[in-house]
């Protein structure tokens, strides 16, 4: 199966040649998608395009809104599989197998990689995240045990029905949504993830957010 | 009360000339500065004959001209945000379109 990964930045240009190292070790096909980082970051990233698809949103869209881009993209290369992972090297690489073992071994659609909640999670973000995975479960009927991992995969075929319109943050929960509203096949793995001093993810105010989104996408 | 209404009629002759000035730049067509100019002439003929609208209060039971144009102005404000909203909700959705486009090219 014609695997690539799509990796979404913004000035990450210091991580991502460690995480393209990584991800090398199992996937050759790596797409970057640089949401308009900055100059010193920008030319960093495009450093690497001998070794992966670089390619550049002119401004930040948001995460979402390159994930997509990256997902067309991969989709234009004739990607039968796509995993999607942050490029600040908080997912290892290593679990990518995991992910597609389940993908292929049990014919599902689309696999969620979900952290180990509780561990090396900051409090605020492990309540919020059980508070969204009960919000998911509640009003999709999907249970997912860590809603806000962007380290996932899918199927290409499954894309038309997983197809996002959240530009940023609110991207991950309205996968989970679409995914059980159309009835798709999911499964959930176990991935390690380390946490950066500096880590950038979502903060209470995106969880207000995602979580009146949610209610929108069930309601309206 | 003299002072609000002048303060009044100062700023709708003020939005009056803005109005012009955008039509003249052909940022507003016809019709939309007809509509501005209408709003703004309102005002000032509301501030300086304010029983000129006795007959609305009279209706809807509103007892001050002063409420009368606070009620108004609520209304349009609330329709003008959400036209904001939508257009902003557009523009977004554009914006972002284009710079994929340009992206995959």
């Amino acid at each position: 199966m014609k695997t690539f990964v799509v990796i979404p930045v913004l000035n990450e240009g210091e991580r991502l040649p460690v995480v393209i190292d990584e991800v090398k070790k199992f996937i050759q096909d790596i797409i970057i998608i640089d949401d308009g980082s900055n100059e010193k970051n920008a030319s960093r990233i495009a450093q690497l395009k001998n070794r992966v698809i670089v390619l550049r949103h002119r401004i930040n869209l948001g995460k979402g809104a390159a994930m997509r881009t990256g997902v067309e993209a991969a989709i234009a290369h004739g990607a039968e599989a796509i995993i999607l992972m942050d490029g600040d090297g908080q997912h290892h690489a290593s679990d990518i197998p995991k992910l597609l073992d389940k993908l292929t071994g049990d014919n599902i659609d689309i696999v969620f990689g979900s952290r180990t909640i509780g561990k090396d999670m900051p409090l605020v973000m492990m309540l919020g995240n059980k508070f969204l995975s009960l919000c998911s479960s509640f009003l999709f009927g999907l249970y997912i045990s860590d809603t806000q991992s962007g380290f996932r995969a899918f199927r290409t075929r499954a894309y038309p029905a997983l197809r996002w319109d959240s530009p940023r943050y609110a991207v991950e929960t309205e996968m989970i949504a679409n995914a059980a509203k159309k009835k798709l096949r999911t499964g959930e793995v176990q991935v390690q993830t380390i946490y950066h001093d500096d880590y950038k993810g979502t903060t209470v105010i995106d969880g207000i957010r995602i979580f009146t989104s949610m209610l929108r996408w069930k309601f309206l | 009360m003299i002072g609000l209404q002048l303060v009044a009629i100062i700023f709708a002759l003020w939005m009056l000339y803005f109005s012009y000035l955008h039509y003249r730049r052909h940022e507003f067509n016809r019709l939309e500065f007809i509509l501005w100019e209408i709003l703004w002439i309102g005002l000032v003929v509301v501030v300086i004959l304010p029983h000129s609208v006795q007959f609305i209060l009279n209706a809807f039971s509103i007892t001050r001209t002063f409420d009368f144009v606070v009620i108004v102005a609520i209304v349009i404000l609330f329709g003008v945000t959400f036209r904001n909203y939508v257009l902003q909700k557009r523009l977004n959705r554009k914006l972002e379109e284009l710079v994929r486009q340009l992206t995959l090219k």
